[in-house]
């Protein structure tokens, strides 16, 4: 009987455990990803898109540019 | 993420800057599976600014090519080398630099960006005009770049 109790604990845990990191990957996979208002859409940035990158810093050359990278967690 | 909302206040601080910020999220620790939220985006709500999400961080990549084929142009001698990952990094470019072949020097940049801040805000000021409101000293010498390797 005792046993059983235990088992089911862990299990129940165990369950918990799973829920939560599927509800937190989800949350990561399907969460809304706007940028504030003013801004354009959050831009993918890859090795086709580096030179569309370089351009828009070139394009922004008459002002002083600040470049940040950030990990975003 | 205090780097990104010290930026932020920076930026809030001075409205008539013109400036324009890039800002880059990248994947660098294991929790950074995904391009960042809203909320998270939140954290850079100026206009000025623009927001990127490089997964396979090809700025970094591109960035530590170009100082390493030229280590002496960016002052970086011996401080990077191919597994560098540049992140937590601040960089300000004059007005008229352009980024051409290789990545342009900056004219201040600084890692972690939190300790920068200062730094961050002196670069941005015009030149001959005095800083205001600045607490401790300044911090207008370049540090290393953000870097961060795999353990092995």
């Amino acid at each position: 009987m005792r046993l059983r109790k235990v088992v089911l604990i862990v299990a129940g845990a165990l369950l918990f455990v799973a829920a939560t990191a599927g509800a937190g990957l989800a949350w990561l996979r399907y969460a809304p990803r706007r940028t504030p208002p003013g801004q354009p859409a959050l831009s993918r940035l890859d090795a086709a898109t580096l030179g569309t990158f370089r351009d828009a810093f070139n394009d922004a050359a008459e002002e002083t540019r600040v470049l940040l990278l950030f990990s975003p967690t | 993420m205090r780097g990104a909302s010290a930026v932020q206040e920076i930026l809030t601080a001075r409205p008539e800057l013109a400036v324009r910020v890039f800002v880059v999220w990248e994947p660098v620790i294991p929790t950074d599976v995904a391009p960042p939220t809203s909320k998270t985006l939140a954290r850079f709500h100026d206009r000025r600014a623009r927001q990127y999400w490089d997964r396979d961080r090809a700025l970094s990549a591109d960035v530590v090519r170009s100082i390493l084929a030229a280590p002496d142009r960016y002052g970086l001698r011996d401080q990077v080398d191919a597994d560098t990952i540049v992140w937590d990094t601040v960089a300000v470019f004059p007005a008229g630099a352009r980024w051409e072949n290789e990545f342009p020097v900056p004219s201040f940049y600084g890692f972690p960006v939190v300790q920068s801040s200062q730094g961050l805000a002196a670069a941005l000021q015009p030149p001959g005009t005095a800083m205001l409101a600045i607490d401790g000293p300044l911090r207008l010498e370049a540090t290393s770049w953000g870097r961060w390797k795999p353990s092995s």
